[in-house]
This record gives C-alpha cells, sequence and structure tokens, in this order.
C-alpha cells in the first residue's frame, strides 16, 4: 500500500498492515454509520497508517477534534482515535452533552494505549455511560521511511527528564516487542545512557512470557544498538547541514510532510494540479480533506521519491550542484536536435516523455525548495551563529564567557538561539565553568527578565546546563572517536562528518565503531565518562527440554556472518535528520556490509528540542 | 527546589521575596541574588514612573530594558547609576549606548567612538 516502505530485508511494510489490520478490525466491530474524530496530534500519523481510501470505502467521515462541534444527525457512531490527554477529555465531555440523542454511541480508541487518567476523567463528568466501547490501538512505532520508525512523542525526552514522566520509555520498550514479534527474536543487544538501560530492562520484562521469542529462529534483526540522547546533547543542538535537515529546521516536516505557501510553486498552479500527485506523493491523506488549504502546498518526503531519496542526505552544497547537474541534464534530453532522427529513435523518445516530465516537475520542486533554504542560509546571522557554534565544536575558548554570545544577549536576540548557543558551549566543555555559568544566568535575567529562571531551570534539569565536572568527556572523545576532522569534505564525502560539515556526531560515530570486530569492547572503555551505564546483553534462543542442544556456530550460521547484518538503532529521546543521514551513509559503504533500521521517539531539530524543553 | 516554580510563575511582586528566599534555601545564590535584585529593581521603575507620569510606564521591565528606555529618555545620570547598581558588564552598556544612538541617529555622537 505504502511502496515506499518495502525494503529487501526488514520489510516495514508488515509493520503498517498490521497497524492498519488493527483499526479496521475495531471499526468492522461497530455497526452502523461512523464518523471518525481525530486530535490534532493524530492526523499525520493516521495518514502514516492508512490511506483515505480506507475510510472512504466505508462511508467514514474524519473531521478534526475541535472543542465546540456539532455532528451531523446520520451518523450514529462517533468515535474519537485520541492520545491519552486528560485536557482532551473535557472536549470529549462537552461533545456528549451537546449532541446525545437516540441510537447514537460514542466510542475511544486511545493511541498508542488508555490512560486511568482519561477514564477516571470521564467517569467524573459523568458522561463515561455515552461510551460505547473504549479500546486501544496499539501504534507504538509508526513506520516513516523503508529504515525509520518513530513514535512521534515530541516531548519524550523532556518527560522523562524535566517532568519525570517515564511512559514514553515505557511506550519505546512495547514498540521493542511489537517490533520482535513482527521480525522475530534480536539476538544481540548493546546501549548506553540510563533511559536507555531503562527501555531494555522494560523490554526483557515484557517478552518474558513470551515464549515464542526465544524459541523461533534468529530474526530479521541482527543486533540492537539502544542509545540515550542524554549521552549526546551537541548533536541535537548544532545546525544540520543535510538538505532534509536543512529543510526541517527551516520550515519543519511533520509526519514526511512538508508544508510551504505555494507562491513559491508557479509551475504547479500552472499546471493546473490539486492534489492528485500520486507519483510523489502516495499519500493524498486525511490532513487535506479535512483542512483544505489551497494557498498552502503540501509536499511529500520520502524515499519513495528518487530525486529526493538522492538528495536529502547530501550536504547542502553538494545538493546545489547536483541540481543543476539534473537541470542540465534534462535540458539536453528535452532538446535534442530530433531532425535527424529516425522515426525509432522519436517513438523511444516520446515512450520516456511521461518520465521526464515526471522527472522534470521533482527537479523543479526541488530547486524551489533550496532556493528557499538558500535564501534563508545567505542571512549573515545564520552564518555567525554557524561560526560560532563550530568554534565550541572544536573547543575554542569554551571556559570563558563567549563574546558573541554576550553581543547576541545584548542586542535582545531571540532567547531560544541564545539559550542554544549557551548550551552547545556547555556541551562542548562537559559543562561549564561555575562563574561562566552564573555569569550567563545574570545577563540573561537582566535582559530577557527573571522568569527565564524558570526556563534555564529545566535545561538544568535535563541536564543541558551545568557546572563543570572534572572530566572532559567531549574533549576526550573529541580526540578517541575524530569527531571533527580537519579537512572538510562536504562534495563526496568519505566520512560522516560532512552532515555538520566536519563534525562527526557522536551517536553515529559510536554505532560506526561497534561495526568493527570486537568494537563494543573497545568502545566500552572510552565511552566510560559519558553518562549513564554501559551494557549489553544476548537473548540466546532456549533449550527446550529434551530438545537437542543447539550448537553455536552451526554451518548455516556461519555463511549469514556474511550476509549483510541489520542492525536497529533506536535512539531514545529522538535523533535528527543529520544522525540518520550518518547512519544511512555508513550503510551505503561497501566494506560495512550492513543495513540500519532506525527507531527514535521523534525526529527532531534544534528548534524542536529546545522548544519541548522550554516551555513551562 | 522544584516548587518554587509553581510559585514563580504568577510572577507577582509579593512573592519575589519568598521565591528569593527558597532559592536561597535550595543553595542557589545566584537566583536568589536575581530575585533581590528585581525586587529593587521593581521599587525603582515605580518611583521612576511616578517622578514622570507622562511617559511610557517602566514597571515590569527587565533591567536591560529599563536602561534602553532611561537611556531613550536621555537620561544618562540614572542609566549610570544602574549599571554600577546591577553589575551591568561594560561590554553591553557600550552596546546600549550604541544602538539607542543609532536609533536616534545620532551618528554624530557615535563618531566620537
Amino acid at each position: 500500500m505504502f511502496p515506499y516502505l518495502r525494503s529487501h530485508r526488514v520489510n516495514l511494510q508488515l509493520l503498517q498492515e498490521k497497524s492498519c489490520r488493527d483499526l479496521v478490525q475495531l471499526l468492522e466491530s461497530i455497526e452502523g454509520t461512523k464518523l471518525i474524530v481525530l486530535d490534532d496530534s493524530m492526523i499525520g500519523p493516521l495518514g502514516l497508517i492508512a490511506k483515505p481510501k480506507i475510510f472512504a470505502e466505508r462511508g467514514i467521515k474524519l473531521l478534526s477534534l475541535k472543542p465546540e462541534q456539532h455532528f451531523p444527525k446520520e451518523s450514529q457512531n462517533i468515535i474519537y482515535i485520541i492520545r491519552p490527554q486528560p485536557s482532551l477529555m473535557d472536549h470529549l465531555a462537552n461533545h456528549v452533552k451537546a449532541n446525545t440523542q437516540a441510537g447514537r454511541l460514542f466510542h475511544i480508541f486511545f493511541v498508542p494505549r488508555r490512560s486511568c487518567m482519561c477514564i477516571k476523567k470521564l467517569e467524573n463528568k459523568e458522561v463515561i455511560g455515552a461510551f460505547g466501547c473504549i479500546e486501544e490501538l496499539a501504534w507504538n512505532f509508526l513506520p516513516l521511511d523503508s529504515d525509520l520508525v518513530s513514535m512521534e512523542t515530541a516531548s519524550g525526552y523532556r518527560d522523562v527528564c524535566v517532568d519525570g514522566d517515564t511512559t514514553s520509555l515505557y511506550q519505546a520498550a512495547i514498540g521493542l516487542v511489537q517490533l520482535q514479534r513482527l521480525y522475530g527474536r534480536i539476538p544481540k543487544i548493546y546501549g548506553k545512557g540510563v533511559q536507555a538501560q531503562l527501555v531494555w530492562d522494560h523490554a526483557k520484562h515484557l517478552a518474558i512470557d513470551e515464549k515464542a521469542l526465544y524459541n523461533g529462529d534468529k530474526g530479521a534483526i541482527d543486533q540492537l544498538i539502544l542509545l540515550d540522547r542524554g549521552i549526546d546533547l551537541l548533536t541535537p543542538l548544532a545546525t544540520q547541514l543535510t538538505y532534509e535537515g536543512l529543510i526541517d529546521e527551516f520550515f519543519g516536516i511533520r509526519q514526511n510532510q512538508l508544508t510551504l505557501p505555494a507562491e513559491h510553486f508557479p509551475s504547479y498552479f500552472a499546471s493546473g494540479g490539486d492534489c492528485t500527485r500520486d507519483a510523489a506523493g502516495n499519500g493524498v491523506d486525511s490532513e487535506r480533506s479535512l483542512l483544505g488549504d489551497t494557498d498552502r502546498k503540501t509536499i511529500m518526503l520520502h524515499s519513495g521519491e528518487q530525486l529526493y531519496a538522492e538528495l536529502r542526505n547530501k550536504n547542502f552544497n553538494e545538493v546545489r550542484m547536483l541540481l543543476a547537474l539534473k537541470v542540465k541534464d534534462i535540458q539536453l534530453q528535452m532538446n535534442v536536435n530530433r531532425q535527424g532522427q529516425s522515426v525509432q529513435e522519436i517513438k523511444s523518445f516520446v515512450d520516456r516523455l511521461p518520465q521526464l516530465m515526471e522527472q522534470k516537475k521533482a527537479t523543479s520542486e526541488h530547486t524551489a525548495i533550496a532556493s528557499l533554504i538558500d535564501e534563508h542560509l545567505n542571512v549573515h546571522s545564520f552564518n555567525d551563529d554557524l561560526a560560532a557554534e563550530q568554534e565550541f565544536m572544536i573547543c575554542a575558548d569554551i571556559d570563558r564567557a563567549s563574546a558573541y554570545i554576550e553581543d547576541q544577549i545584548a542586542c535582545r536576540a531571540e532567547l531560544r538561539n541564545v539559550l542554544r548557543l549557551i548550551c552547545l558551549q556547555c556541551a562542548a566543555g562537559s559543562g561549564l565553568k561555575e562563574r561562566v555559568l552564573n555569569y550567563y544566568k545574570r545577563e540573561l535575567a537582566q535582559v530577557y527578565g527573571v522568569e527565564v529562571l524558570l526556563r534555564i531551570s529545566n535545561l538544568e534539569k535535563a541536564g543541558l546546563l551545568r557546572t563543570q565536572t572534572e572530566s572532559r568527556a567531549y574533549a576526550v572523545l573529541r580526540k578517541t572517536l575524530h569527531l571533527t576532522v580537519d579537512d572538510i569534505v562536504e562534495v563526496n564525502p568519505h566520512d560522516i562528518s560532512y552532515v555538520h560539515s566536519f563534525y562527526a556526531p557522536l551517536t553515529a560515530r559510536l554505532v560506526e565503531h561497534s561495526l568493527k570486530p570486537l568494537g563494543w569492547q573497545t568502545l566500552k572503555s572510552q565511552i566510560n565518562n559519558l553518562p549513564g551505564p554501559t551494557f549489553e546483553d544476548f537473548q540466546v534462543q532456549l533449550i527446550g527440554i529434551g530438545g537437542r542442544p543447539v550448537v553455536g556456530a552451526t554451518p548455516s550460521e556461519a555463511s549469514l556472518m556474511h550476509a549483510r547484518r541489520v542492525v536497529l538503532v533506536m535512539f531514545v529521546g529522538g535523533c535528527t535528520f543529520a544522525e540518520i543521514a550518518a547512519l544511512r551513509f555508513l550503510a551505503a559503504q561497501e566494506d560495512n556490509n550492513v543495513e540500519f533500521l532506525i527507531a527514535t521517539t521523534k525526529v527532531i531539530n534544534k528548534h524542536t528540542f529546545l522548544d519541548s524543553l522550554l516551555s513551562l | 527546589y522544584h516548587f518554587y516554580n509553581a510559585i514563580d510563575s504568577e510572577g507577582v511582586e509579593s512573592n519575589l521575596s519568598l521565591i528569593g528566599s527558597s532559592y536561597a534555601k535550595g543553595r542557589c545564590t545566584v537566583e536568589a541574588e536575581l530575585c533581590t535584585d528585581t525586587l529593587r529593581l521593581l521599587k525603582l521603575q515605580r518611583t521612576l514612573t511616578a517622578k514622570r507620569s507622562d511617559e511610557v510606564s517602566l514597571n515590569g521591565l527587565s533591567v536591560h530594558d529599563t536602561m534602553m528606555e532611561l537611556l531613550r529618555r536621555g537620561d544618562l545620570k540614572e542609566v549610570e547609576r544602574m549599571k554600577s547598581d546591577y553589575k551591568v558588564p561594560d561590554r553591553r552598556y557600550w552596546w546600549m549606548r550604541i544602538l539607542i544612538m543609532a536609533e536616534r541617529l545620532n551618528w554624530l555622537e557615535l563618531e566620537k567612538f
């Protein structure tokens, strides 16, 4: 149904189909005409799971959840598909009171699980009787791309670190078990960080009852690497320089969708296309049918589209070049002098035409996006910020208050950006000197008002701002793991550091090293001074009673050694597109002989990450 | 020291001393100091506003914004006093001066630097 999810080893389509089946089953268990009401945060995820066709076929209408709503008379069943947030229950209660009529039933499907708090709240409002069935849809991981699944919980890291709410960890653990159910047991597990450890402990606990998980053969996934966001706070704050990363930072990608003002795409209007672009975006999804926006254009971004798949992970400087090449290429093909050609040649050209037009459209679209990004890049402040960032990355002057930050504060620059730079300095120095930290606090409070202290305390709880301890993890690792490289190669790179121009994300570097023979063992001593425990675990096949003992390396398993390994890398607390790009780059290297599946709580960037932490 | 946050968000002046003392209990000297500073600032702002009722109210502005506003009025003496009172670093002080001069197109004076 979603062709872009298909890949040769771990087929994420299975996951999507299963999720979709769950939904359909639930829907069919309810009789009568139906109307689905979606909470805003569910619209995108639903589009990742089910096509609108499913609903159209069954005559189901979709609405988005609003505080005041009146439902048409003819629908007998109102179904809510929502996240378990108690605040939403108030709306529901109001709806029920305003819309009760004979023969009407309300239902709730909680995603990913029901919460007692929500149900209790409905009881308190005395509307619980109106609800027919309250079910849960266990959509823990949503497939975003052929190698990427996400929980789409934006506040995952914040919940755990600032609010002490570990629901998202638990959900991740359930998701892991679910993945193992679909794809088989994962024999080897490596991990680093407190949260990662918690997730794994939960997952192990949950899987204990499922003997089937252990008895079966080794599954499609060979290895799991659990990484905690807490071990690397520098990467999510740094500016990403890949094409996809930049798009996300400037415009925001939500569930593979990019929405931009349509005025930037004149050709698109001219061709009269409204929303049926099946080649590039097969997700004409509920959002559009729900809230028909005509002056916004939604673009689907995933590897199903050839050109984007090629461009997304490249450094932006390379993207410019590639786009120019593409344009030239298309022009060349279109303008071949056709006079001297035989009929056959012309025929083959005509056959190719639709494909060419398709290419042309995709190219023009991405040129438009690229030029928009260019505009943002050419602003002075962007380059100044980047320069300051890169100074920190190479550990220049991190013990003093940075003059650049001082100037930014004095000019009353955007608070978020100022805090980001301070956090970056802190991450690079593995903590700030107490004097410097206090100086910054004073400056911030004086310029932005005392309220800023609350936000700072959030950051302190999350570990983004802290005073220095003896160990200088980043400075040491920068040397031992070559996090920054001296020769900058952005075009046709041979090292993952290209995603941030010269800095290689620590997480991706860890994964890279763990792939080497005995890699994890050597790593263990090196990453000792990062926060959180380092752990490893093995899930071996259980020997059944009276069964033959399983010989460790049977010939078939030995031959498997030469096949491509599949490694599931799970980021607890979110990961950036730059990290994803780095991992994809590693997978593309021949000698690694490996394939990655990436799981994350949410794809984050410097803005969304900080925003989730800063909100009070 | 998490529970002070709840109080702080109300942001009422009367609460500030309370918050300050809780910060002090939680051994956050900087935060405590800043709270007392704010308290002082609010008092100062009130007297300043009372002195000249005709102009924009200063109440509730941050130290930086108050100084900017005063500079806009040309009250250099008061600004200098605030600078030493609130330990405003020289760098930021001159930034303020320059920004305000630029705002008023006071190029002649800018050249003197």
